[in-house]
C-alpha cells in the first residue's frame, strides 16, 4: 500500500471523503476528519507503519497537514531510512 | 405514553414536507425520513434482525445514523454504538459484554477488522456504503418497500441504546437506556429549554455518545430540524450555526472553549440566529462564558450530569451572576442528596459525594444488575463527583471521587491506559492522570517507572496505545519517573502527580 492510500485509510476510519474531494491539497485538520482527540494516534500509526520518525519541526509545518504533502514526506523519510541502511550494510 | 417511534411518525405525516435533518449539505424531509425509516425497518427484517437483537453499529454522524436509531425502536431492536477507532480486541470485549448479534459498518471499519478479530457475531453482518466480501449491503435500500413494518411486542420498555461507560480493557459497564429513557430524556430537555418545532438544533457531537443522540431525537419529536454537525472544529461550528441558522445546542464545554478562541479573531461571522446555547462536562470559566454571550448574543445554560442520570442540575447565565461556580439546580424530574463517608447526609454547604435520584436513570447496566445496585444508595445513584449544596438548593462540584480523566468531553478510565501499558515488560508501574490543557480540558498524561536494566522509549509506548487504545485515550504527555508518589501506607496518590512530574519527572 503507497503512502497516500495508507493515510486515506486512516482518515476515514470515521468518515468517507467526498468522491469529488482535491486529496493532493486536502487539510485534514481543517476539515476535521482528524482532530485534536485523533492527531496522536494517526501519526503514531503512520510512524509505526512506515518506521520512520517524524521530528517537532515536520509536524509543526503547514504542510504537514496536506495530504499529498504528508504523504511525499513520509516516502521521503522511507527512502532516507533505506539508503541509511543501505550506507550501513556497505560499510558493516 | 406514547411509544418513541410512533411520536416521531405522528410528527412526520404532521410536517412531511419540512428539514428534518441536515448534514454535511444534504438535507431529508420528514417525509423522506419517514420512508427511510421504513426501509431500513424492512431490509433489517428481512437481514434477520428480530424484537429485542442487538445491533453493533460503529456510528458516524449522519441522516444513514440517525434513521438507524428509530428503525430499531421501530423493530425494538437495540443499537450498541461504538467509536469506530477502538482497537479490534476492545470491540470485541464491549460486542460480548452488550450481547451484540448483528453488525451495521463502513466498508472502513470491515477492512480495519478484518482478519484481526473474531467478532463472534450470530447474526447479519451489513456494510453502510457498499459491497464488502460476504456482508448484506444497504445499496439495494431504495428497492425496499416503505410501508411501515408494525412490531406489536414494542411497549417502549425495550432497550434502545446500550452506551458504554468504560472503553476498552476494563471491564465494561454498558449503560442499558430502554426507548421510554430516550424519549423521556428527549421530552424533559424539550420542556426545560422550551424548544419548538421552529427550532434548528446542532449536534456537533460524536452519535455514539448519549448527548449527540437526545440532540437528534429532540427535533424529530417535535417537527423542529436537526442539524447534524459530522465533524468538529472551531471553524467548522461557527460557519455551521451561521449558514443553517441554528438556534439551539448543547456543546461540551471544551469544544465551547476552542469556539470563545476563535471568536476573539476578527474574521469570524457574526452570528445572529442563536437563542440559546447548553454547555455540558465541566464548567466553564467565565471569561470564557463572557466571550460566548458577547459574541454569540444569545442565553446561556450550563448542566451538570452523568450518563446513568442524564442531566441532573441546570443552571442559567443570569442564575450564575449570584451563584458563581454552581452547577445549577436540580430539574423537575431530579432530587439531589449529598452524601458523606459515613453514608450519612451531608449539611447544607458540606462536601460529599453527589448522588442524584431522577426519572430518567437508564435502566441499569446491561446483564450487571448487581453491579448497578452497587451503585445506588436507597434508589439514588452515587455519581462519583463530590460537590455541596447551598441553603437555596444549587449545586456545587468540588472534584471526583472516581478516577477520570475528561478530554475534550468524553470520559477515559485511567486503569483502561494503565492495563494496556503494563503489558509491556520493561514497565514496573504506571499511572496515567488528568493533566490540565488548553484546548481539550485535560488530557492524558502517562507516569512511567521502567523496570530496572530495560531500555523504554516513548516510542514504544506510543505504538502500543495506538495499536491497543481508542483515539481518545492516547496519551499526549509522556512522564519517565524513578518512582511514583506514594503515601507511608504506599498507596499511589494520584492527585499528587500533575505537581510532583513536574517537579520529578523526564519529559519525553
Amino acid at each position: 500500500m503507497t503512502a497516500r492510500d495508507f493515510i486515506l485509510k486512516e482518515l476515514q476510519r470515521k468518515y468517507t471523503l467526498d468522491k469529488e474531494t482535491d486529496i493532493e491539497s486536502f487539510n485534514y485538520l481543517e476539515s476535521g476528519y482528524i482532530d485534536s482527540i485523533g492527531i496522536i494516534q494517526f501519526l503514531v500509526s503512520l510512524e509505526e507503519e512506515y518506521n520512520i520518525e517524524f521530528t517537532d519541526a515536520e509536524i509543526a509545518d503547514p504542510s504537514f497537514k496536506i495530504v499529498g504533502q504528508l504523504a511525499q514526506l513520509v516516502e521521503r523519510k522511507v527512502m532516507e531510512n533505506e539508503r541509511f541502511k543501505a550506507g550501513n550494510g556497505k560499510e558493516s | 405514553m406514547s411509544k418513541l417511534c410512533d411520536l416521531f411518525f405522528d410528527i412526520a405525516s404532521e410536517y412531511p414536507q419540512k428539514t428534518a435533518i441536515w448534514c454535511d449539505n444534504k438535507t431529508i424531509t420528514y417525509e423522506e425520513l419517514a420512508a427511510l425509516v421504513c426501509r431500513y425497518s424492512n431490509f433489517l427484517i428481512k437481514a434477520g434482525v428480530i424484537y429485542s437483537d442487538h445491533i453493533g453499529f460503529p456510528m458516524n454522524n449522519s441522516i444513514e445514523s440517525a434513521a438507524l436509531i428509530l428503525a430499531a425502536a421501530n423493530l425494538g431492536a437495540a443499537l450498541v454504538p461504538i467509536n469506530p477507532t477502538l482497537p479490534p480486541e476492545a470491540i470485541k470485549a464491549l460486542f460480548a459484554a452488550a450481547d451484540v448479534k448483528h453488525l451495521i459498518a463502513r466498508k472502513n471499519f470491515l477492512e480495519q477488522t478484518e482478519g484481526k478479530v473474531d467478532l463472534n457475531l450470530k447474526g447479519a453482518q451489513i456494510c453502510l456504503d457498499g459491497l464488502w466480501k460476504n456482508t448484506l449491503t444497504f445499496d439495494s435500500i431504495s428497492k425496499m418497500s416503505d410501508k411501515r413494518p408494525v412490531v406489536k411486542q414494542v411497549t417502549g420498555k425495550e432497550t434502545l441504546i446500550i452506551t458504554m461507560t468504560s472503553g476498552s480493557t476494563g471491564e465494561p459497564k454498558p449503560i442499558d437506556l430502554t426507548q421510554n429513557n430516550k424519549l423521556e430524556r428527549a421530552m424533559a430537555h424539550i420542556r426545560l429549554y422550551n424548544l419548538t418545532k421552529d427550532d434548528r438544533i446542532l449536534a456537533a457531537t460524536p452519535l455514539y455518545h448519549s448527548l449527540a443522540e437526545r440532540l437528534v431525537l429532540m427535533p424529530l419529536l417535535i417537527g423542529a430540524t436537526s442539524i447534524l454537525l459530522p465533524r468538529f472544529t472551531p471553524a467548522l461550528w461557527l460557519n455551521c450555526v451561521k449558514d443553517q441558522k441554528v438556534t439551539f445546542t448543547i456543546a461540551v464545554s471544551a469544544q465551547l472553549g476552542q469556539i470563545a478562541e476563535l471568536l476573539t479573531s476578527p474574521f469570524v461571522p457574526e452570528i445572529d440566529s442563536l437563542r440559546c446555547v447548553v454547555s455540558s462536562s465541566s464548567l466553564l470559566e467565565s471569561h470564557i462564558k463572557n466571550e460566548l454571550i458577547d459574541k454569540l448574543n444569545c442565553n446561556f445554560h450550563e448542566m451538570y450530569g452523568t450518563s446513568e442520570t442524564s442531566t441532573v442540575t441546570s443552571i442559567n447565565f443570569r442564575e450564575t451572576m449570584g451563584k458563581k461556580h454552581s452547577v445549577g439546580r436540580p430539574l423537575p424530574e431530579a432530587k439531589v442528596k449529598i452524601i458523606k463517608e459515613d453514608q450519612s447526609i451531608a449539611k447544607t454547604g458540606e462536601i460529599g459525594e453527589i448522588t442524584c435520584k431522577t426519572t430518567l436513570m437508564c435502566n441499569g447496566y446491561y446483564n450487571q444488575p448487581e453491579i448497578f445496585q452497587e451503585a445506588l444508595q436507597d434508589s439514588y445513584f452515587k455519581t462519583g463527583d463530590l460537590g455541596y449544596l447551598d441553603e437555596a438548593g444549587y449545586l456545587y462540584f468540588a472534584g471526583r471521587k472516581k478516577e477520570l480523566i475528561i478530554t475534550g468531553g468524553i470520559n477515559v478510565y485511567p486503569q483502561d491506559i494503565e492495563e494496556c501499558i503494563k503489558k509491556l515488560p520493561e514497565v514496573k508501574e504506571c499511572a496515567a492522570f488528568a493533566y490540565p490543557d488548553n484546548r481539550l480540558g485535560e488530557v492524558v498524561a502517562l507516569a512511567i517507572v521502567p523496570n530496572p536494566d530495560t531500555r523504554l522509549s516513548k516510542r514504544k509506548i506510543q505504538i502500543q496505545c495506538a495499536k491497543n487504545l481508542a483515539d481518545y485515550q492516547q496519551p499526549h504527555m509522556i512522564v519517565f519517573l524513578d518512582q511514583l508518589p506514594k503515601n507511608s501506607l504506599g498507596k499511589l496518590e494520584k492527585y499528587n502527580l500533575p505537581e510532583y512530574v513536574t517537579k520529578h519527572g523526564v519529559f519525553k
